[in-house]
């Protein structure tokens, strides 16, 4: 009997992998790194962030330091090779220090990140930056109407006057679907029913984007009440969002990006020069269905897990 | 009245009160509860419909739609109360309305938000209920770092809900209930009324039964009863005044009877002697005034008698007031016997009796006095042992159409009578004007006031005239008598006999014993201030009235207590009847005076009932033998053997005896022979003035 050459391979690829883990965890005392975590505040979702960082770095052997945003100085981010920036706000503040120390921002809007984050971290270039953003990628919301809603040929989007430029890359994503897209522009002067109503008239369903001018906690009941009486279904972006009437939603959890965060550090410590990978959407991310609204609307959804599964998500 | 309707007010009252009160509060109490009630619950509604109502409205208002809205309010305005009923924007935006309303409030902006309000109107109520976002969580976990979040925290306010309510039904539903609440009251009232008379009549009935009986009975209708109707309280009330008024009756018959009785006995007793029963002397004046008035005015002739008992002093004075008052009783019944029919005996007081014949000539009614007279000579009266003769003394006055007065005719035939007893008693004496005795009896009337007038102007004097021993012998000591005399107005003496007897009548001897005692201490302590060898016995009458008086006795006690050196030169002389008639007093007086030594004689002893019994009680020393035996004692045996007894016994007794009346010497003489301690008279010694006493 002779082995095969892709078995042969397969034993030298374990035996080198093997050989690499042995080296690393040889080297590892020796490599030790700092990495400092800041945080907006120490309020739950950061904190949530921040241990599934810590647990994982614990195990690679670095050193995790916490910050909040009050009370940070300079001086307490020099020993550290890489600052994670929890929130809009330590983003912002770390963006203000002289450290060149590369900053990786998490629970972040991919919005707000694109446009004014990334240049107040980057420094003109003097500093690596890179992002996990908040959001999910609108390939991912489209492939979910496609496959929870195969019958959905519009869909509505209520937009502020900032995130007017999403419409063309949503609607992109749409397309791959065949998918049309159906969206109106929310004023400032909060008049969301004329809107609504005009892209509820037009479209088969409703999907919110995260934007505080149109899904707030005091429009939301009205946003989902009129969908009702249009009996549009809603697909929102929060567990939150199908408890209050969302039909379905697909979010990522802190925990969730705090656990990728911790992937790409770890990733990035391995090389002498740390380097980040580029600013990304969340690889992480869970589906939450309503049934009770989607048996009120009439619809037949998979379920959440075949969903998720369907749609890539790792576990 | 006014004590009735007093009670029945009160009765009625107090039934009637207790329920208005009660009512009362209980219908203030229920109407005030009911009106809070509906009104509470009114408010309540409206309440609950316009907090039902806001949230209702939140999806219409934040979607502006007004189908949805109008839709809502229609189902809200069915409710009863509700008027009108409305949906506002915040800035005062009327979205949808139902019904009617003004709705200035949310027009005007002046709500704050936050809670419902209530606008009062008089007759309605309007609310206002905020709309506001409900807020629904659409993020897993807050993004406060995420710049525009900070506007979802804008106003939650949306807009208002108005609801208007009538308060029409409330008001008359509280003007329902609370005319019902009163006639309910007004209706128990007048049954409660209505009782409270039924049973006030019931009650006041009676109690007005009692009382007119009471005041009937009150004012003297004691037969008055009240009807028995209960056997309750008020059935014994009634039994009690029917019996209080049958015991007043009962007592007031008694009562009645006694006064009639009494009133009877009074009647009786004031125109009836008490002791004979016979008319008293007002009565008997009157008679005689009708029968004068007939004799003046019809010519008719009556007479009038007055008569006097002769004796009467005497038995009174010795056998005691008794058997005065049963002579006088026998003595009534014997002439109330042989009265006529139409002739009215009397007693005028005393002894003395009046007779009235009417329509009787004087011949005839001489003849009917005599009749009496002699009826009462032959009468015997009967006391003890002892047996009395009697006689009367009768003046008489005829009474025709020429008499004087009632009083006139009394005083005539009052002297009649008195000239009858003076004419030696036991005779009928007929008045007539030009009748000498008649003068002189009024002459000697005229005696009392000679006698105070002579007392006033010192006119009286003593005398004295010695009593002699018999046998002539003076010895140590001397014996006069002091006798009283008079000055009459033109100077000469007066004798005892003229004027005595009137004193004695007229009760005037205590004033001339004192007067006589007074003089005769005098004289006698001008005697011992002379310092005579010899003892002189002063010897002085003493009447049975001052003997009786106690006030005569003090003065001559006193008198002797301060000198009592005088008590051996003073003797008293007393007549046997004055004595006998008071024995006990007599020699109780005798007795204090022995103390002092005075000494007593007993004068005049034989001349009037001289007993020889008292004269064993009289504790005296000398026994005077009256003059009457004395004087013809010469020529008269049987005088002479009185005088012998007299001074036999009294010698027996251990007394000296005396002698009065001695005009002679053979008078004296006789005395001598016979023994007689004492003589007296003018054979003996003529009285002379007291001065020659002393000299």
């Amino acid at each position: 009997m002779t082995v095969g050459p892709s078995l042969a391979r397969t034993i030298l690829r374990v035996i080198a992998g093997w050989l690499f883990i042995c080296l690393m965890g040889a080297s590892a005392p020796s490599r030790a790194v700092q990495v400092a975590v800041v945080m907006s505040d120490n309020s739950a979702p950061y904190q949530e962030v921040y241990q599934a960082i810590r647990v994982s770095l614990d195990d690679a052997g670095h050193e995790v330091h916490r910050f909040y945003v009050d009370g940070l100085t300079s001086a307490s981010l020099n020993e550290a090779r890489l600052v994670v920036a929890v929130g809009v706000r330590a983003v912002d503040l770390v963006a203000t220090l002289p450290s060149r120390t590369p900053v990786l921002a998490v629970l972040v809007p991919k919005a707000w990140y694109t446009k004014f984050g990334r240049a107040r971290l980057s420094d003109g270039g003097r500093r690596s930056v890179s992002a996990i953003y908040l959001d999910q990628p609108f390939d991912r919301q489209a492939k979910l109407i496609s496959m929870a809603f195969p019958e959905v040929r519009r869909v509505g989007v209520l937009l502020s006057a900032d995130q007017k430029s999403v419409a063309d890359e949503l609607e992109e994503s749409l397309r791959a679907q065949r998918i049309g897209l159906v969206h109106a522009t929310v004023t400032e002067d909060d008049r969301l029913m004329m809107p609504l109503e005009q892209v509820l008239n037009e479209s088969d369903l409703l999907l919110a984007i995260p934007d505080p001018l149109v899904f707030s906690r005091s429009t939301a009941q009205s946003l989902f009440l009129t969908s009702y009486r249009y009996r549009d279904p809603v697909v929102g972006y929060s567990r939150s969002m199908s408890r209050a009437g969302a039909l379905v939603s697909i979010y990522s959890t802190p925990a969730q990006i705090g656990r990728q965060a911790a992937e790409w550090i770890v990733s990035a410590l391995n090389h002498p020069a740390v380097r980040l990978p580029s600013p990304g959407h969340p690889v992480y991310f869970e589906v939450t269905i309503n049934d009770q609204v989607a048996r009120s609307l009439g619809f037949s959804l998979p379920s959440e897990a075949e969903l998720e599964k369907r749609l890539g998500g790792r576990r | 009245m006014a004590a009735a309707w007093g009670i029945r007010g009160r009765v009625i009252g107090l039934a009637v009160m207790p329920v208005a009160i009660v009512g009362v509060l209980l219908l203030f109490q229920l109407i005030s509860g009911k009106i809070d009630d509906l009104d509470q619950s009114l408010r309540m509604r409206a309440i609950a419909i316009a907090r039902q109502l806001a949230p209702a409205a939140e999806y219409g208002v934040a979607s502006g739609n007004i189908t949805v809205l109008q839709t809502l309010l229609e189902k809200a305005a069915i409710e009863p109360d509700i008027r009108g009923v409305a949906v506002f924007t915040d800035v005062g935006q009327r979205l949808a309305q139902v019904g009617s309303g003004t709705w200035d409030e949310p027009i005007q902006g002046t709500l704050p938000p936050g809670r419902i309000h209530l606008v009062e109107y008089p007759s309605r109520l309007v609310y206002y209920a905020p709309i506001t976002r409900t807020e629904v969580v659409v993020d897993d976990y807050l993004m406060v770092d995420i710049p525009a979040a900070e506007t979802g925290k804008r106003t939650r306010l949306i807009g208002w809900v108005g609801l208007e309510i009538s308060r029409s039904a409330t008001i008359q539903s509280q003007r329902d209930a609370i005319l019902r609440s009163l006639g309910i009251l007004l209706a128990s009232l007048s049954i409660s009324l209505y009782l409270a008379w039924r049973i006030g009549r019931q009650i006041i009935r009676p109690i007005l039964a009692l009382t007119h009986t009471v005041s009937r009975i009150g004012e003297g209708h004691l037969d008055e009863r009240v009807e028995q109707t209960g056997q309750a309280e008020l059935g014994m009330l009634q039994r009690g005044v029917n019996h209080m008024a049958a015991h007043l009756q009962a007592m007031q018959d008694q009562m009645q009877e006694k006064i009639d009785l009494a009133t009877a006995r009074l009647v009786y007793q004031a125109s009836h002697d008490a002791l004979t029963g016979l008319i008293n002397r007002r009565e008997f004046e009157q008679r005689l005034a009708r029968a004068l008035q007939s004799a003046m005015q019809q010519g008719r002739e009556h007479a009038l008698c007055y008569m006097d008992l002769d004796q009467f002093k005497v038995i009174n004075d010795t056998c005691g007031h008794a058997a005065g008052d049963e002579l006088l009783l026998q003595l009534s019944l014997l002439l109330k016997s042989k009265l006529r029919e139409r002739d009215t005996l009397a007693r005028l007081g005393g002894d003395e009796f009046a007779l009235l014949l009417e329509n009787c000539s004087i011949q005839d009614a001489l003849e009917v006095a005599d009749t009496f007279r002699s009826e009462v000579q032959r009468f015997r009266f009967k006391w003890e042992d002892r047996i009395f003769a009697v006689g009367m003394s009768v003046g008489m006055v005829a009474i025709n159409h020429e008499s004087g007065t009632a009083a006139s005719l009394l005083s005539a035939a009052d002297a009649a009578c008195y000239v009858a007893k003076d004419r030696g008693r036991n005779q009928i004496h007929l008045y007539e004007s030009r009748d000498i005795d008649l003068a002189r009896h009024r002459g000697e009337m005229q005696w009392v006031e000679r006698i105070h007038r002579a007392l006033e102007e010192n006119r009286l004097r003593l005398s004295w005239q010695e009593i002699s021993r018999t046998n002539g012998e003076t010895g140590d000591s001397r014996h006069v008598e002091l006798l009283l005399r008079m000055k009459a107005e033109d100077g000469t003496d007066v004798l005892p006999m003229a004027f005595i007897p009137a004193a004695e009548r007229y009760s005037i001897m205590p004033t001339l014993d004192s007067w006589v005692i007074e003089e005769t201490l005098r004289l006698c302590k001008r005697y011992l201030e002379s310092k005579r060898a010899q003892h002189c016995l002063f010897a002085v009458n003493l009447s049975g009235a001052s003997l009786k008086d106690p006030g005569f006795r003090r003065k001559l006690l006193a008198h002797l207590e301060d000198n009592p050196a005088m008590g051996p030169h003073l003797c008293f002389e007393i007549t046997e009847t004055a004595a006998i008639g008071n024995l006990g007093v007599v020699n109780e007086f005798i007795d204090a005076m022995r103390e002092f030594g005075c000494s007593f004689a007993l004068d005049d002893f034989g001349s009037g009932l001289s007993s020889f019994t008292y004269l064993k009680h009289l504790k005296v020393d000398f026994l005077k033998i009256d003059g009457a035996f004395v004087r013809d004692i010469v020529k008269n045996p049987i005088d002479r053997s009185m005088v012998e007894a007299i001074h036999r016994i009294g010698h027996q007794m251990g007394l000296q005896t005396v002698a009065e009346y001695v005009e002679s010497d053979q008078i004296r003489a006789v005395l001598l022979e016979i023994g007689v301690d004492f003589v007296q008279g003018n054979a003996v010694h003529c009285p002379e003035s007291v001065e020659s006493l002393c000299d």
